[in-house]
């Protein structure tokens, strides 16, 4: 469980709306600043709904073409660090009341592999606590039609 | 070192059971008289960690013996280990007996580190000791098993000419998970909705198993009879331990077969397998519940790959778990239960 920090002290009501609150808003997380621009490939070359996982140094990042657009996150599962990136992408159900399914997130949950926790690709929540994150990256589409990945 | 007590091994059609269905009998089994009910709860995201595939000897050591540093490691073969549920003994019997030649076949053949479970029909005693004593005498054929979901509990005394067996050819009793709610609800009290309220339930089948065990004088028949709980949890026991030994004072007059504290049975006769190791926020709940249920003798590491809830041997239990337990619960409690050779010591890391 490698002392499950990334999950303590629980996966609370809050925290877990807090997830959800941050999905429906990404533009509310505070952005790292990262300046160290990398070309990880053409943009052409992922369609939509694919994905490519690149090494940037000691760093594996998977990068994903939702319908939005691209977005990176780093391949690697807080919970017992398992190539996340090689996980399924699906939807979900969000919270909320007895009995009701709604499905949401379209096309933007990841799976991992192994356990099969799942973390949002836009803002790397999980989806079970907000505590629990995966680092996401922005990723550019430069002029020559290439992928650009902030690091 | 490590030993594995829970590796899932599948027939498929690169690996197939079918040849090693006795030959009068495979015309029966394909006529689907042999299929076992189901208990309809399927994990709705596969129930294999979807990073790999394993379906031969060969894969089962390249994804996980090798990179994992797994010194022994134990099969539980599907179709297999669930026969005992099939309504036709006669299909049930030959499905035993084909799940076990295959295993002996393909995988204990293939590498000396596979270690081979006997399954067995629980239904037709009479064919379960024939059984273990023909796939038990394989010298790396290492325990009996079968699955929680039963007819009876496995204290009835329907059962005991299979302990004796087990005792004679001096194979502990296996239990896995994984069928419950086939024959009857998965918990006395009706039926889970899904695949989370079922998996969560497991325990309770466990529970019943152990205290009937104990309750029916099993160990006191058998004192050599050792019963394995794979992939049960942990972290009930200790309460279970304490109820038993706190009624017995004052109901030992109902049980008079029992000539000691409940408690001192189970530490004794049964060994739990980790997995799926229990993640409790603070991970000193975990040693506390270890401590409880003296985790230094009673507890075998497994990981049950390739199932999506596996553990990692690296990874699966908190640092804070001191270095001498850890390795008694990923060799040397194995190694006792299953007369394997004992722990040469290492430098080498454990690797997740």
């Amino acid at each position: 469980m490698s002392d499950a920090k990334s999950c303590a002290p629980g996966c609370d009501r809050k925290a877990l709306e807090r997830a959800f609150d941050i999905a429906d808003n990404p533009e509310s997380l505070a952005k790292p600043v990262r300046t160290r621009e990398i070309v990880v490939g053409r943009a052409d070359e992922i369609p939509v709904g694919g994905r490519k996982i690149v090494q940037i140094d000691r760093l594996s990042i998977g990068v994903f073409h939702l319908a939005d657009g691209f977005h990176a996150i780093r391949n690697y599962c807080p919970h017992q660090g398992a190539e996340l990136c090689k996980g399924s992408v699906h939807a979900t159900h969000r919270p909320g009341p007895t009995g009701e399914f709604t499905p949401g997130l379209e096309g933007r949950v990841l799976r991992c592999p192994w356990h099969g926790w799942e973390f949002d690709i836009v803002t790397g929540k999980g989806l079970y606590d907000a505590r629990s994150r995966v680092s996401v990256y922005e990723v550019k589409t430069n002029e020559a039609g290439e992928l650009v990945v902030l690091v | 070192m490590i030993i594995d007590c829970d590796i899932h091994v599948y027939a498929n059609p690169e690996l197939p059971m079918a040849p090693f269905i006795p030959s009068r009998m495979r015309q029966a089994v394909a006529q689907n008289q042999g299929s076992a009910p189901g208990h309809g709860y399927a994990n709705p995201f596969g129930v294999d960690r979807r990073d790999l595939e394993a379906k031969t000897p060969a894969d089962v050591v390249r994804l996980h013996l090798d990179p994992l540093g797994i010194t022994y490691g134990v099969l539980q073969p599907q179709p297999g280990y669930s026969v005992s549920l099939i309504h036709a003994m006669d299909v049930a019997n030959a499905m035993a007996q084909a799940a076990n030649d295959w295993q002996i076949a393909n995988y204990l053949e293939a590498d000396p580190r596979f270690l081979g479970s006997v399954c067995v029909n629980m239904a037709d005693p009479k064919a379960a000791v024939a059984e273990i004593k023909r796939a038990g005498a394989h010298p790396r054929m290492v325990q009996v098993l079968t699955c929680g979901e039963s007819v009876h509990l496995f204290g009835h005394r329907a059962y005991d000419p299979i302990y004796e067996a087990c005792c004679e050819m001096g194979l502990p009793f296996a239990v896995h998970p994984g069928t419950e709610g086939s024959l009857t609800s998965s918990t006395p009290v009706g039926r889970p909705s899904g695949y989370f309220e079922w998996h969560n339930s497991l325990p309770i089948t466990y529970q019943a198993h152990l205290g009937s065990l104990v309750a029916e004088g099993t160990f006191e028949k058998f004192p050599g009879l050792r019963v394995v709980l794979v992939e049960g949890g942990v972290s009930w026991l200790a309460p279970l331990l304490w109820r038993m030994d706190k009624n017995f004072k004052a109901l030992r007059s109902t049980v008079p077969w029992l000539k000691e504290a409940p408690s001192e049975y189970v530490l004794r006769h049964c060994r739990l397998t980790t997995q799926p190791v229990e993640e409790p926020n603070d991970p000193r709940h975990l040693l506390a519940s270890y401590e409880m249920i003296h985790a230094e003798r009673t507890l075998c590491f497994s990981t049950d790959f390739p199932h999506w809830d596996f553990d990692t041997p690296g990874r699966a239990f908190p640092s804070i778990l001191p270095e001498k337990l850890k390795n008694r619960i990923l060799y040397d409690n194995s190694a006792e239960l299953y007369g394997l050779p004992a722990r040469v010591e290492t430098a080498e890391e454990v690797r997740s």
